[in-house]
């Protein structure tokens, strides 16, 4: 039985591979065998990973000799395992921990019956419960009959990802018009948006920052079932816990943001936090430092002549290292007024917006035949008038004018609508810091043999020390202030873990090492072993020449002395033709001899008739 | 005395030669000399493929390789982000080495993160991983991506990933680049990927020792390949020449770099392997005499 399970999974699994490589409609049993495979091919890893610690241990124990290499290798696999399953030192991964939210656990079931939405349909047809994304499974639910369904019931609030996957399931207008229904029904109160959400793939309540005694009685209002109280409850208490955080350099144009002057508080150096710091929150505290803005060319030039007076001056080789002009470009290439106009000028656009298909169906039904799905623009477009553009050209390189004005000024001066609004905040948000920029200035200037004196780096480096440095201290307050709530869901390669050091300082330099060894003894192989001995090892050696040079420089070189007439002899014309026709035809029929080997053995341990590979027996 | 200088010539101590080697390598590269590179065809049939894709098609690429082949493939690795970077090409990333993801995140480190920083992660790259199985795995993912690969290799859900929207398999790939070490890797991209699926091209990089096992696979299985460090040097000229304004950075300068060495190297081998012969011959002169 031992020996006639393998046999036969062997000989059943290839037999259907051989099978569906000939009948196409097979191919699903081909792919079903081949993860089976995978599954073996897996645990396989796992049983040659104890295979080899049964070796080592008993080397170690019998004393044989090289016992202490097997002791290095025991040791250095029971350690890297370690720190590769357990995760020792790996931080959680930040995009799945929802930094800033604290959970509260409350099942579907559990919650209050205000959270039970209902909305009336006529849906004719059929409608599989098993189609259903996963995302909304729990929560929702349709009443039907012979007519198909008459109402959809969704617990809980509904979030916009699982309104978009509802709404692609089925693309008839009937079906999305409901799940519009539906979702504007089952959305967050207003008074509760932007706050509160209820996850139900993880059975929790989650707030945003915050839970504070308004927010916890609306949240008590919607309902008495004990879990629900128990959940507010403990959202209330671990959503108000304090953190302090001791700062070192504040920067000066550190300011709380309005909004979050409840929960945060600067008292001198020390930084007090109630609940967690949101993104949002961390946002604002690191959007401190001044950021990149085009610069005239007498701001450039000046900028330059500063640092080349400082120690050590700059090259100026254009055929060398020529430091001037790589500043003089890097300073140069920040973004431009003309740029932030035409992103004004777009974002003022007034673009067609998408019907709705509660829209689309009335249509429908009133009688239109050829329905849009897009309605024109509600208003004209807005583009910046001569005096805007002229103002903005003006103070973007004004380097005492402040840019947060920006807004308030071209509204004075022309129409200015929202949307221009938040796309100048936006662009002006994602242009660089000072700190950043100089930073790439400093890899710039000493690349290619170029340096610069301490003097400069430290003008150059200064904000982005203080930059790092805040960054540093603002990651900690929210790492401090956060719940941990997935600590196993870091990547195990992250930068800094145990296993990533071990990877980047042991096994990389080990493995290119033993690699690297092969050249030293090739090149001993060919001076002991490489004889001529016979005329095939003649031509063998005379290849072998012909290839080395033609694999490098010293070939090309050679061939440029062979005139155009000859071009056939050049070095690198023989080794292509070497490699092409000759090595091709070789390789080709070594390959169809062992394709043919592989059939037969294949056959074989298909039959049985083979057994090597399911060992000698006697363990 | 001739006699006795030719045995101890034959009989030299091998760490000698090692001594040789290691000079020969270092030499180039601490007097940073570089050579020219003239592309040859197969480079130029690797990039002409790649180029003649528009910006928005998927391109699967498949670096099956270790930190031990990275002096001859990290360079070719380097250049095929850049070349696809450029041409705004939708970049899926998966190995079936299982070092192969640090390989892919050093990549993306290398290139688009330093260079190419408006690209987003999900929307413009993204990182499928490491699956076991060998050629399993190509054979699965052939016809059906989601039956191995069902999250990335960051833990999220593919079908959260809006470039994976869409994608069943990766017969909906324009093209497959596959930088290869060994087994598996391009042999096996070969015969269950090209080969069953004639209508999927592939282009590969692989080590010198394997190169001349690919040979028969071009131009039909295989539309090019790029043989060991020379086929990255010449590829890397070629993308630089045409997408890097100005003196590429050193990391785009790799493959070159390393031909220096090679260079030196290649004669010190082909010095050994005369010295050798010249030696031996006249060993059995003096016998005979």
């Amino acid at each position: 039985m031992k020996r006639t399970v393998p046999l036969l999974i062997a000989a059943c699994c290839g037999i259907v591979l051989i099978i569906t490589a000939f009948v196409p409609s097979l191919v699903s049993w081909g792919e079903t065998a081949t993860v089976w495979f995978d599954i073996l091919a897996a645990i396989a890893f796992v049983l040659g990973g104890g295979n080899l610690i049964k070796i080592h241990l008993k080397k170690v124990s019998d004393r044989n000799a090289g016992w202490a290499y097997s002791m290095i290798t025991i040791v250095t696999f029971l350690f890297t395992l370690f720190i590769g399953m357990v995760k020792w030192g790996v931080p959680p991964a930040e995009d799945q921990e929802y930094f800033g939210d604290t959970f509260a656990s409350v099942s579907v079931d559990e919650l209050p019956e205000s959270l039970s939405f209902t909305e009336p349909v006529k849906l004719s047809g059929i409608y599989d419960r098993d189609n259903l994304p996963d995302s909304v499974k729990r929560q929702l639910s349709w009443e039907q009959n012979e007519e198909g369904i008459t109402s959809l019931s969704f617990r809980g609030w509904m979030q916009e990802g699982q309104k978009e996957e509802l709404l692609e399931i089925h693309q008839n207008l009937q079906w999305q018009a409901a799940v519009e229904l539906l979702a504007e029904k089952s959305s967050v109160p207003e008074s509760l948006q932007g706050k509160i959400a209820y996850y139900a793939n993880h059975q929790a309540i989650s707030v945003t920052g915050v839970l504070t005694e308004d927010l916890q009685e609306q949240l008590l209002a919607l309902g008495g079932t004990p879990a629900w109280i128990d959940a507010v409850s403990m959202l209330a208490e671990k959503s108000n816990q304090q953190s302090t955080l001791e700062l070192r350099d504040i920067p000066p144009a550190l300011q709380i943001p309005e909004e979050s002057a409840e929960s945060l508080k600067l008292q001198g150096n020390t930084i007090a936090l109630t609940g967690p710091l949101t993104p949002a929150m961390s946002k604002e505290l690191l959007d401190v430092f001044p950021r990149v803005r085009p610069m005239s060319t007498d701001s450039i030039n000046k900028y330059v002549a500063q640092l080349e007076n400082m120690e050590g001056g700059l090259t100026n080789d254009p055929d060398g290292s020529d430091q001037k002009s790589v500043l003089t470009a890097m300073l140069g290439m920040s973004w431009n007024a003309d740029q932030l106009i035409v992103l004004l000028d777009e974002a003022g656009k007034s673009l067609p917006i998408k019907k709705t298909a509660c829209e689309l169906l009335a249509e429908k039904q009133s009688g239109v035949h050829e329905l849009k799905t897009m309605k024109p623009a509600s208003g004209p477009d807005v583009v910046l008038n001569e005096e805007q553009q002229s103002f903005l050209r003006e103070k973007v390189v004004d380097p005492d004018y402040n840019l947060n004005n920006l807004g308030v000024d071209l509204k004075e001066k022309g129409t200015w609508i929202a949307s221009q609004e938040s796309a100048l905040q936006k662009f002006l948000g994602q242009a660089s810091t000072i700190g950043a920029r100089n930073k790439l200035i400093c890899l710039s200037l000493t690349n290619d043999g170029g340096g610069l004196s301490d003097e400069q780096f430290a003008f150059l480096l200064a904000p982005y020390r203080a930059e790092h440095l805040w960054n540093q201290q603002v990651h900690g307050l929210l790492v401090m202030s956060h719940e941990v709530k997935y600590p196993w869901s870091g990547a195990y390669l992250v930068s800094g873990s145990p296993f990533w050091f071990t990877y980047e300082y042991a096994f990389k330099p080990l493995t290119a090492t033993m690699f690297s060894l092969l050249a030293f003894y090739v090149a001993s192989a060919a001076f002991r072993a490489f004889r001529a001995k016979n005329f095939e090892a003649f031509l063998l050696l005379g290849t072998a020449f012909i290839i080395l040079l033609g694999r490098t420089f010293a070939g090309e070189w050679l061939s440029s002395l062979v005139p155009d007439y000859l071009a056939a002899l050049r070095v690198e014309n023989i080794t292509s033709f070497v490699m092409t026709v000759v090595n091709t035809a070789g390789n080709r029929a070594i390959m169809i001899g062992i394709s043919l080997g592989i059939v037969s053995t294949s056959l074989k341990i298909l039959l049985g008739v083979d057994r090597t590979y399911l060992g000698s027996g006697e363990d | 005395m001739g006699i006795a200088i030719i045995e101890k010539l034959a009989a030299l101590d091998r760490r000698w030669i090692f001594l040789m080697m290691l000079l020969a390598v270092a030499i180039p590269i601490l007097l940073k000399m570089e050579f020219p590179e003239k592309p040859s065809q197969l480079a130029r049939d690797v990039f002409d493929e790649i180029e003649q894709l528009k910006p928005g098609d998927k391109v699967l690429m498949a670096f099956d390789y270790d930190p031990s082949s990275e002096g001859e493939l990290g360079p070719m690795a380097t250049s095929f982000i850049l070349h696809c970077a450029n041409k705004e090409l939708k970049m899926y990333f998966l190995t079936l080495f299982p070092v192969g993801p640090q390989m892919i995140e050093e990549g993306i480190s290398r290139v688009i993160l330093t260079d190419f920083p408006d690209l987003v992660y999900g929307e413009d790259y993204v990182n499928l991983g490491y699956k076991p199985g060998y050629e399993g795995v190509i054979k699965v993912i052939m016809t059906d991506l989601r039956e191995l690969y069902t999250t990335d290799a960051r833990g999220q859900n593919i079908d959260q990933i809006p470039m994976c929207k869409g994608v069943e398999s990766i017969q909906d790939m324009k093209l497959i680049i596959n930088v290869s070490a060994g087994y598996p890797g391009c042999k096996e991209w070969v015969q269950y990927g090209s080969t069953a699926y004639p209508d999927v091209k592939l282009v590969a990089g692989v080590t010198g020792v394997q190169a001349p096992y690919m040979y028969p696979y071009v131009p039909k299985q295989l539309k090019g390949l790029l043989g060991a460090i020379k086929g990255a040097a010449e590829y890397e000229t070629l993308v630089n020449e045409k997408y890097v304004e100005g003196k590429p950075k050193p990391e785009y300068r790799e493959g070159v770099r390393r031909m220096g060495p090679q260079l030196i190297a290649h004669l010190l081998m082909i010095f050994l392997i005369l010295a050798g012969n010249v030696l031996f011959f006249l060993q059995k002169r003096i016998q005979r005499l």
